[in-house]
């Protein structure tokens, strides 16, 4: 099915263990835009990630989501990500006795069965993930190390970011990969996602802070609170959160319901998203 | 042949008739006999959490016809050559190694694996019904000093190298031999005899396989039929001072077998191994249960000389309905001995693992050691897994531990695998080869490791 978006959430809600997380949430993302999505503590924007993604705990009630016009939700987790859906998790699971480098040989085969592709021969292999750790500044020790055991919060993070470019994902969900970053680190993982940027290439930015966004760059920014998107905005809507935090929107919110007053409200075509309305 | 014996159970003149059909001697005769008796009066086995599921006296024992179990089902030697092997070695089929080596056969078959002294072994019940009416199996013999470069390799199975036995029947025939009647239980029963001279040295790797005889053979499930195929195995390991022997054993028969659907029957194994060890010798064991819809592996290695090392790395991976139980003893009985023990396993469906571990450090033992460690792997809830280690110490100056952990498969893990494209069945192999890397880097054997690998992926569907 021909569609203009390469991600399309409509009223989407999810409960875990029969709680109600997120209620009614749309978002729309064109082809190679980026989308940061904010919001404080427990609105629910991690729930969203492992919804899309697939998470068994996360049970989605009501409300459809698209990937390239595609049913999501109709597929597994695993479905999901051979079609270009891509998570980068906030804690990656440890898995003892399984290496990097197996594990990624496996992943990009599975993807690129679903495109059509042969198994990746060891050399090509070898020369891609060479480049993509040399453009994380990773070492190729890393490749020799069991998944995610013992690595720092950093190193997890970084090996995300690796798996996302081999992957070359088509709508990437970077859920709070900022977070307990420095500086350095912040430069080098922002530095991965741009390399994919591109027509063929999307993603969500779930973040509390701005400051990975001066590396980003995003094209329209989502603020979340309670299950739902409540101001949609450019790049400046971040920059006043960032000044004037939460509470500022949540007072202005509060009286008037919805009903914003300082031009970041409902966005336009280009920026492809709406307010969360029943 | 009389049609009513074919449905007999086994008795002493059935016993006699088979030692007259292979023209044994009496020295040979006089042992089945005594085994005879020593099985009448030893207490059946009792096996916790795991009981036969058939009683003995509905074995149908082909044997006492003077048959011989169908050409494919027989051990073989698959490499090397004979024409390879160093001087001296002997590696033949055990009914004509009786007739062929009578001296050196006499000397060890059953000298100890009743025994040990005045001391009867575990399981004595089952090893006295192997003495009793064992019908072929291998004799493996390295002189003193000779040292076998390459790995014997035996194993079963149509089309395999040439039969160990060339009175065995025609490859062709079918896999399971005749289909068991009702409530019957096909036997085969075989024993191995593997003996290293002082400071001797083999590599030795025995493949119990056989294809399943139809396809989707291994999916079915008993329509109401009762009996069986009954594979029952011993083995006598003798090392000699300073011996050393690296051995696996991998037993992955088929769950069911029958020349179609509604002749399929179930597969037992039950195996039972007694290694001597003398001093300085050396011991690095390999037993992997992966086969047979219900099977027992019960191994003791008596390290009785001074100096002596033992290493046991034992494995079951149960799918389906499948029914495995491991036990192994590895026993200090002088100083200065060295026990070793690693076991994993893996369960999935509604398949069931036992693992009984002893390490047992006598009193004459000081100055030993004797460790285990064990984990288990359970991947679905209907799956199950017990493990038992046990240590038992009867002197003061050793060096003694045993650790054991069942765990759940991580669902967490499973679903950060499955977000990266992998089906469910690739993210479990890969956390099941992740939970074994730290046994497959111990294994000594690396042809055993790639195997048993391959086995242990097929088995969870790849």
């Amino acid at each position: 099915m021909p569609t203009r978006y390469s991600l399309e959430i409509r009223d989407l809600h999810v409960s875990v263990d029969g709680k109600p997380i997120v209620k009614g949430l749309h978002l729309q993302i064109e082809p190679g835009q980026v989308h940061a999505l904010m919001g404080p503590n427990g609105s629910g924007k991690t729930t969203l990630a492992f919804a899309l993604a697939g998470h068994p705990h996360y049970t989605v009630d009501a409300g459809q989501a698209f990937l390239y016009g595609e049913d999501l939700l109709a597929m597994e987790a695993d479905e999901r990500a051979r079609r270009g859906l891509f998570l980068s998790f906030q804690y990656p699971a440890e898995v003892s006795g399984v290496s990097v480098g197996n594990f990624l040989r496996t992943a990009v085969n599975a993807r690129r069965k679903q495109q059509g592709l042969g198994d990746i021969s060891l050399t090509e292999f070898r020369r891609l993930v060479k480049e993509k750790l040399a453009l994380l500044e990773m070492d190729d020790s890393f490749l020799r190390r069991y998944l995610n055991e013992g690595f720092s919060g950093g190193e997890k993070k970084r090996h995300e970011i690796l798996q996302m470019t081999l992957l070359q994902p088509v709508v990437a969900i970077l859920d709070e990969t900022d977070s307990g970053l420095d500086i350095d680190a912040l430069r080098i993982v922002a530095q991965g996602v741009n390399s994919l940027r591109g027509p063929g290439f999307s993603a969500l930015l779930i973040t509390h802070y701005q400051r990975i966004l001066k590396y980003l760059q995003p094209d329209v920014v989502h603020v979340m609170m309670d299950g739902r998107i409540v101001r949609t905005g450019g790049p400046e809507l971040a920059a006043r959160l960032e000044d004037r935090g939460y509470e500022w929107l949540r007072e202005e919110l509060t009286p008037a319901g919805n009903a914003p007053g300082d031009g970041t409200e409902l966005t336009g075509q280009g920026q492809g998203a709406k307010e969360g309305e029943a | 042949m009389n049609q009513s014996a074919a449905t007999q159970a086994w008795d002493l003149d059935a016993v006699e008739r088979a030692s007259d059909a292979r023209q044994e001697p009496l020295w040979l005769r006089q042992q089945r006999q005594q085994a005879f008796q020593l099985y009448h009066e030893t207490p059946p086995a009792y096996w916790d959490r795991n009981q036969l599921p058939f009683p003995w006296e509905r074995l149908q024992w082909q044997a006492a016809q003077g048959q011989r179990s169908p050409a494919s089902m027989q051990l073989r030697l698959i490499s090397p050559e004979p024409t390879l092997l160093p001087p001296g070695v002997i590696v033949t089929d055990l009914v004509q190694a009786v007739r062929q080596h009578p001296d050196l056969v006499r000397r060890y078959l059953f000298a100890s694996a009743l025994s040990l002294g005045d001391e009867r072994v575990t399981d004595s019940h089952t090893v006295a019904l192997q003495a009793c009416l064992w019908q072929n199996g291998l004799f493996v013999y390295v002189p003193a000093r000779v040292k076998v470069e390459l790995p014997l390799t035996v194993a079963r199975g149509p089309g395999l190298g040439v039969p160990a036995d060339p009175h065995a029947g025609k490859a062709g025939e079918s896999v399971g031999g005749p289909t068991p009647k009702d409530g019957w239980v096909q036997a085969q029963l075989e024993h191995t005899l593997i003996v290293l001279g002082e400071g001797a040295s083999l590599d030795f790797v025995q493949q119990d396989q056989e294809e399943a005889s139809q396809p989707g053979a291994a999916a079915l499930t008993p329509s109401g039929a009762t009996g069986g195929h009954f594979l029952g195995q011993s083995w006598e390991v003798y090392l000699g001072a300073g011996a050393h022997l690296r051995a696996a054993f991998v037993q992955d028969l088929p769950t069911w077998l029958g020349a179609n659907p509604e002749q399929a029957r179930p597969v037992y194994a039950l195996r039972t191994g007694r290694i001597l060890l003398e001093r300085d010798s050396q011991l690095e064991l390999i037993e992997a249960e992966m086969g047979a819809a219900w099977a027992r592996s019960q191994w003791t290695a008596e390290l009785v000389g001074e100096g002596a090392t033992a290493a046991a790395y034992g494995l079951f991976f149960g799918v389906g309905s499948q029914r495995l139980d491991l036990d192994l003893t590895l026993s200090n009985r002088a100083a200065h001995t060295k026990a070793e023990m690693a076991v994993r396993g893996v369960v999935a469906g509604r398949a069931q693992g036992i693992f009984h571990g002893l390490g047992y450090v006598h009193q004459a033992a000081p100055a030993s050691s004797n460790n285990q460690q064990t984990a288990a792997l359970v991947l679905n809830k209907n799956a199950r897994a017990d493990v038992v280690p046990g240590l038992k110490i009867d002197e003061d100056e050793v060096q003694a531990g045993h650790g054991a952990a069942v765990g759940q498969v991580d669902e967490e893990a499973l679903f950060y695998l499955m977000s990266r494209g992998l089906s469910r069945t690739q993210a479990t192999q890969l956390m099941v080869e992740g939970f074994l890397t730290a046994w497959w880097d111990r294994l000594p054997l690396p042809q055993v490791r790639a195997v048993l690998q391959e086995l242990s992926l097929q088995k969870l569907g790849g």
